[in-house]
């Protein structure tokens, strides 16, 4: 996987660069916005690791340039600041994901194959986890080649999960991204995770009592 | 100490008016008083002179008699029936004022005419004007001697007519004072209140105000005196502008300065291919630090937002939710579940984000001081008055000696214990208070800690 890092802190970019090296990805790193700019435009990276904090061209110019470009590529933000509008900030121009720093490598790691998956996914159109396949077009779940039948929320509800593995998704997310505006009893999500556990494995989506549910990383 | 501008004016205005209203008053009636005396003085000679001329005629002709008869007789009668002028053709009209006015003639120490009869004045030993007492009522007199015929000539007049002219005089003036002062009152109240309408208008402005809203207030055709105000409330606000600025900006700054190098250190170790006994405790540093740097910052963003809450209707459970997915994480790597129990209604004015920065510092503390294998519970109860927030977990729990001392700031138990810098609790206790809620540490049944947060309705 070919990876572009925008950040300006010598040290920082060496450590990550050599980290995401050792796990055998392909690292470009350029430390001001404008190379940014210019990276994201002639290497066409698979996915870039952007801080905020740039000197010259601000990160979030370039996140804004680049999706008024209409440039699809996933991006991951590097933050130093935790105020939520911050984050809002970085989310609503356009940013896939966010890291706060300080972070550790395997984190960054999890974030960045999952923004990859989720990009892939959506050119493959296709997801697979342990046992299970998903086909996005066809809309079908193969359990150990065999294939299972889902409605329409249960199938929409399995992709979100597993599209976002190893996080915790809240009820409110998931009821918001499933369900929308539409009307739904109380316990309508309950009832889509049970008939999902019953056909696929009752280990496979975890509860976190008041919370909400996850699939575990790999 | 008068606490108003427009009652001090009033008051000062109407104190002033008042006393030159009796001032003018008094000089008035002094003055009139002269003048009346000195009119009925002349009078007083006048009648006398008149009167000497008439007494010694009728001494001359022997008809002494009939003067008596005149003045005495007749205007000794009943007065009271007469007192009003006549119609045309009554003999004597007369007025009972005539008793306030006596005439008397001593001739060789004998009393000839004394007119009233009632009029009890001693023989006069001297001429001239002098002031007298008479059966309880002040006269004023004048005595006129005439050596030729050895005749002493008496004219008095009550001073009650004198001072009743006076006093008339006087209330007349009064009267349409008096008329004239509420008036001039409630004039001046609504010219007071005029006057005072720009401050008014400027308090307003205050009043509406955003507790962000730190703009300059418009100084335009603003009063000369309130310029000056308007002025230097405007550059209080520049400066504290400023300095909210500022303070944004290092927190900003310092919270770029201090987590990029501990991101590069982290990345670095981790990276390093140093064996796990090696790393482990230089990784626990670092984790140290960082959860330091992360609650210094917040502890430097509350200090400024105690004044300055920004509240708004936020449903604890979606809080609470999202501090603990996030948190989950953490609650792996301790092999610690996280739970969130919720009842009744857990909506509350609150900043939404001092809220999440609470549960997130206390759950960090009940999951690093959670054994293996257990449960951290988060519970939300609604209840009429206030909603009660609970972290129960079931670790070493705090002795009750060392609870109150663990919500102030650096205070750490045992430093051994794990990563943290003492900072997380009174974190906790400093955003409870801007909000007005109270924190209590408790014990948790079969051992631990259960924090309980109050939030008043």
């Amino acid at each position: 996987m070919q990876l572009l890092l925008v950040e300006d802190d010598t040290l920082l970019g060496q450590g990550i660069r050599n980290g995401l090296s050792d796990k055998g990805y392909q690292v470009d790193w350029v430390q001001d916005g404008e190379s940014g700019l210019a990276g994201i435009r002639d290497l066409e990276p698979d996915l870039v690791i952007l801080d905020l904090c740039l000197p010259g061209l601000d990160g979030l110019e370039v996140l804004k340039t680049v999706r008024h470009q209409h440039n699809p590529v996933p991006v991951l933000i590097l933050t130093a600041r935790d105020t939520v509008e911050d984050r809002i900030a970085g989310l609503d121009l356009g940013a896939d994901d966010y890291l706060l720093k300080p972070f550790s490598l395997a984190e960054l790691e999890a974030r960045i194959r999952a923004l990859y998956r989720r990009s892939q996914g959506r050119q493959d159109e296709s997801l697979t986890y342990r046992n299970l396949s998903v086909d996005l077009k066809a809309r079908s779940v193969m359990l150990d080649g065999t294939p299972v039948a889902l409605g329409k929320r249960e199938f929409e509800l399995l992709v979100l999960l597993m599209d976002r593995r190893g996080e915790v998704l809240t009820r409110r997310k998931l009821e918001e991204q499933i369900y929308g505006q539409d009307d739904l009893e109380s316990n309508a999500l309950e009832v889509h995770i049970h008939s999902l556990r019953k056909k696929l494995g009752s280990d496979l989506i975890k509860t976190i009592r008041g919370v909400g549910y996850r699939m575990e990383r790999e | 100490m008068i606490r108003s501008i427009r009652a001090y004016l009033l008051l000062g205005v109407l104190a002033m008016l008042g006393c030159s209203t009796l001032l003018t008053l008094w000089l008035t009636s002094w003055h009139s008083a002269h003048e009346v005396e000195e009119v009925f003085d002349a009078s007083l000679v006048q009648s006398a002179r008149f009167f000497h001329g008439l007494v010694v005629d009728h001494q001359e002709q022997n008809t002494v008699e009939e003067l008596r008869h005149s003045l005495v007789v007749l205007a000794g009668q009943d007065m009271e029936s007469h007192w009003q002028y006549s119609e045309a053709g009554e003999l004597n009209p007369g007025h009972p004022y005539e008793s306030k006015i006596a005439f008397q003639a001593w001739g060789s120490d004998q009393l000839r005419l004394s007119s009233p009869e009632t009029f009890k004045a001693p023989q006069p030993e001297v001429a001239g004007f002098a002031s007298v007492e008479l059966q309880g009522m002040s006269w004023r007199i004048y005595t006129l001697y005439d050596p030729v015929h050895d005749l002493w000539i008496r004219t008095g007049q009550q001073m009650a007519v004198r001072e009743e002219l006076t006093e008339q005089i006087t209330a007349k003036l009064i009267s349409p004072m008096l008329l004239t002062l509420p008036v001039l009152l409630l004039l001046l109240s609504l010219v007071i209140q005029w006057g005072l309408r720009p401050l008014l208008k400027i308090s307003r402005q205050l009043d509406s105000r955003d507790s962000n809203d730190l703009e300059a207030l418009p100084d335009e055709r603003l009063p000369l005196e309130l310029h000056r105000v308007v002025g230097a409330i405007n550059r209080l606000f520049c400066r504290l502008r400023e300095a909210l600025q500022r303070e944004k900006r290092f927190t900003h700054d310092a919270a770029h300065e201090l987590r990029t190098p501990l991101a590069a250190l982290r990345v670095h170790l981790e990276s390093s291919g140093l064996p796990a006994e090696r790393s482990s405790f230089l990784l626990q540093s670092v984790a140290r630090m960082e959860r330091l740097v992360s609650q210094l910052l917040a502890l430097a963003r509350l200090e400024p937002s105690r004044d300055r809450l920004e509240k708004s209707a936020t449903d604890f459970e979606q809080v609470s939710s999202e501090v603990i997915a996030e948190l989950m994480p953490l609650a792996d790597e301790g092999e610690v579940s996280l739970e969130l129990e919720c009842g009744g209604d857990v909506t509350l004015q609150a900043e939404a984000t001092l809220v999440s920065v609470l549960l997130r510092n206390l759950l960090e503390n009940a999951i690093r001081y959670s054994e293996a294998g257990s449960t951290v519970k988060v519970g939300l109860h609604g209840q009429p008055d206030q909603l009660l927030l609970q972290v129960i977990d079931h670790g070493k729990g705090i002795l009750p000696e060392h609870r109150q001392a663990v919500l102030q700031r650096f205070y750490r138990l045992n430093k051994s214990d794990g990563p943290g810098a003492g900072l997380g609790l009174s974190i906790v206790a400093l955003i409870a208070e801007i909000h007005g809620a109270s924190v209590q540490l408790c014990d948790t049944d079969g051992g631990g800690l259960t924090v309980n947060v109050s939030w008043p309705r």
